[in-house]
């Protein structure tokens, strides 16, 4: 399941990230690598951003770049 | 000379370390990208003299954006003999592969664990000791806020210097393991506070009267305090001309005396009547990014500017940029995306600031009943932002996808009371910064209109043999579509310094006094013509000050650009809005 489909409060795992190389770095560094386990905290109304926990960082990301980052739920 | 780097990832907290360690300060902030240029520094260590840099923060080292690549270059470049890698003691799982990239460029490296106290509030342990025994490098823990472990940094440097250490060859592959043992978080964290706080801040009703309520409380700030503190100087600089520039002057011919006076002194004056404006302005934006408020700005406003190719941070530097354009356009530095930053520097001075304000309150007042004045004055607000929201639309059409188009990640760190002196230092060297690199521009500016105004010799400003007056003669003709007459394309000329200068030159070019000023205008445009007046100079080129700033963040091409832009944005609405009215009213 793509990331923006996550319901809050789910643990999940990043499992691919379909941007190009140089914001698969950036995201990476901004603590979303492969891998990294997140959880959606909240969403905006409309088509505002989500928050985002993953490890101990708190990110935005828009709703259109979460349609490219792939997530498996976590038991 | 040997030379020591600071570098590691944004919001570590390079540039504090650096001003603990040298005493040269460099504005902190939580944003990418801050340190943009090398800070430099010279300390005198261990009996020798040491040169220290204070890299910009980047997030890899094979990474693509602008400041990456400049990050890379540097460290090719930069011959250093010890490089202090700062990481950052919460983060240090994800930087830890920066470190590792260092590494195995064989640099000589020192890691400092920076916000130490920060970990510590929640709960994170960290054995220092052991990573500095697994990598065999000298490994710190440091407080860049509260300055603790900072006088070990100068010893382990010296002693580094005498004999540096290499790092343990064996340790490089195993680096995914570093930190299993060395690194400890409580799986959930003590961060309640924030999260009560963000319940609150970013709650689906309450958030967004609370963010209005503190744009207002933004707005007011930079516009009542700046501006008061502005009159003040103004008021200072007029009594410093006449009571002791004035009489020294006396005996010098006229001219000179207009030159150096209101030439270069009023440019001096002009550029001074600034640094209130930038000076709060960056002090209330450095607290509310460190309060970790502003990162939930950018939360809340996200989805309406996004429509726009901007972000949320946008809305806060345009509502804020209604103070003053100048440092609103600074500001923007805190957007790490090239090409979102770039459309908000073209946005900004479409922001309805101040010295427009002045201008409107004063034309609406002297030509329409109060009741339509307030309205006439409202409606160029709202034309203001229309204005501001059609160019970063179009911007973004235009601008060639070239010019990055990542995905819009943002950090929401842990809200915290803002460091006042943090700030203070940040306004301080945003002023300077400010000063040094404007002045130029502004001050030539002032000078060269001055010139334009008063030569060829012998010409009063404003008369109409003055090469002024014959420009706008010759643009007389560009400007009846919006029935201006003569003298107020000369006066327009005025505004190019700073637009609340069109009252003034106003008053030069009727021949009257600040009283009989409101009576003149009112008897030499109709109504429809003031209001045409109003949009053009809503919209027409940036003031000087505002170009220098474009200059100096976007370099020629965003100033010339944003000019070009503006004036026939300017002369398009204004041609309309005469036309539209003259037919309908006229």
């Amino acid at each position: 399941m793509w990331l923006d489909a996550l319901a809050n409060g789910v643990k999940a795992a990043i499992e691919d990230i379909a941007f190009e190389a140089e914001s698969r770095l950036r995201l990476q560094a901004m603590g979303l690598g492969v891998g990294q386990e997140v959880s959606v905290v909240r969403r905006s109304n409309g088509a505002g951003p989500m928050m985002l926990r993953a490890g101990a960082t708190y990110l935005m990301v828009r709703h259109q770049d979460a349609q490219k980052i792939r997530v498996r739920k976590l038991p | 000379m040997r030379r020591i780097a600071f570098i590691g990832p944004p919001n570590v907290g390079k540039s504090s370390l650096f001003a603990r360690v040298t005493g040269v300060y460099v504005p902190v902030g939580n944003w990418a990208g801050m340190t943009v240029s090398v800070n430099q520094a010279k300390v005198l260590w261990c009996g020798k003299m040491l040169e220290v840099l204070d890299l910009p923060g980047f997030y890899a080292l094979n990474g693509g954006s602008e400041d990456e690549k400049i990050a890379q270059q540097l460290v090719d470049k930069t011959q250093a003999d010890v490089w202090l890698v700062v990481l950052d003691a919460v983060h240090l799982p994800k930087q830890i592969a920066l470190l590792h990239a260092l590494l195995m460029r064989n640099l000589p490296v020192v890691v400092l664990i920076n916000q130490i106290d920060e970990a510590k509030r929640l709960g994170i342990q960290i054995d220092s000791q052991r990573l500095q025994t697994q990598l065999g490098i000298p490994v710190l823990q440091v407080s860049g806020r509260d300055g603790g472990g900072v006088s070990a940094i100068q010893e382990t440097v010296c002693q580094f210097l005498v004999e540096p250490q290499q790092v343990n060859q064996p340790a490089l592959a195993r680096h995914a393991q570093w930190l299993d043992e060395v690194w400890h978080a409580p799986s959930l964290l003590s961060d309640s506070v924030s999260e009560r706080l963000d319940a609150l801040f970013l709650h689906p009703v309450w958030g967004l009267p609370l963010f209005a309520l503190m744009m207002v409380v933004l707005f007011q700030a930079v516009f009542w305090l700046g501006g008061g503190m502005q009159s003040w100087l103004a008021d200072g600089f007029d009594w410093l001309q006449q009571s002791i520039l004035q009489p020294l002057l006396a005996d010098a011919s006229p001219w000179i005396s207009g030159l150096l006076l209101d030439g270069l002194y009023n440019g001096v004056a002009t550029l001074v009547s600034f640094v209130p404006l930038v000076g709060i302005f960056f002090f209330l934006l450095a607290s509310l990014n460190d309060s970790g408020y502003l990162a939930r700005m950018a939360f809340l406003a996200d989805g309406l500017m996004a429509r726009f190719g901007l972000e949320g941070r946008s809305l806060v530097l345009t509502v804020m940029g209604m103070g003053c354009n100048v440092p609103a356009i600074l500001g923007a530095r805190i957007i790490p995306d090239r090409r979102i930053r770039l459309l908000t520097q073209m946005m900004l001075p479409f922001s309805l600031c101040s010295a427009r304000l002045q201008v409107f309150v004063f034309i609406a007042a002297a030509l329409f009943a109060p009741w339509q004045a307030a309205f006439v004055v409202l409606a160029m607000y709202a034309m203001s932002v229309l204005a501001a929201l059609l160019t970063a639309w179009l911007g973004q059409k235009v601008m060639p996808a070239s010019v990055s188009l990542h995905p819009v990640v943002i950090e929401m760190p842990a809200y915290r009371i803002p460091h006042w002196s943090m700030a203070l230092r940040a306004a301080i060297h945003e002023v300077r910064e400010f000063v040094r690199r404007a002045s130029g521009l502004i001050i030539f500016g002032v000078v060269a209109l001055w010139l334009l105004l008063n030569l060829p010799v012998g010409v009063t400003a404003g008369d109409t043999s003055s090469y002024a007056a014959q420009l706008s003669s010759w643009l007389a003709p560009i400007f009846s579509p919006m029935g201006l007459p003569h003298l107020y394309v000369l006066a327009l000329l005025f505004g190019l310094v700073a637009k609340e200068v069109v009252l003034g030159g106003l008053m030069v070019l009727l021949g009257v006094s600040d009283a009989g000023l409101a009576g003149a205008v009112a008897s030499s445009i109709s109504p429809i013509s003031a209001i045409a007046l109003m949009v053009f100079v809503l919209l027409y080129t940036p003031c000087l000050a505002t170009l220098s700033v474009l200059r100096q963040e976007g370099g020629w091409r965003l100033m010339l650009s944003s000019l070009a832009w503006s004036l026939s944005f300017a002369w398009l609405a204004a041609v309309f809005v005469y036309q539209v009215l003259h037919w309908l009213f006229g």
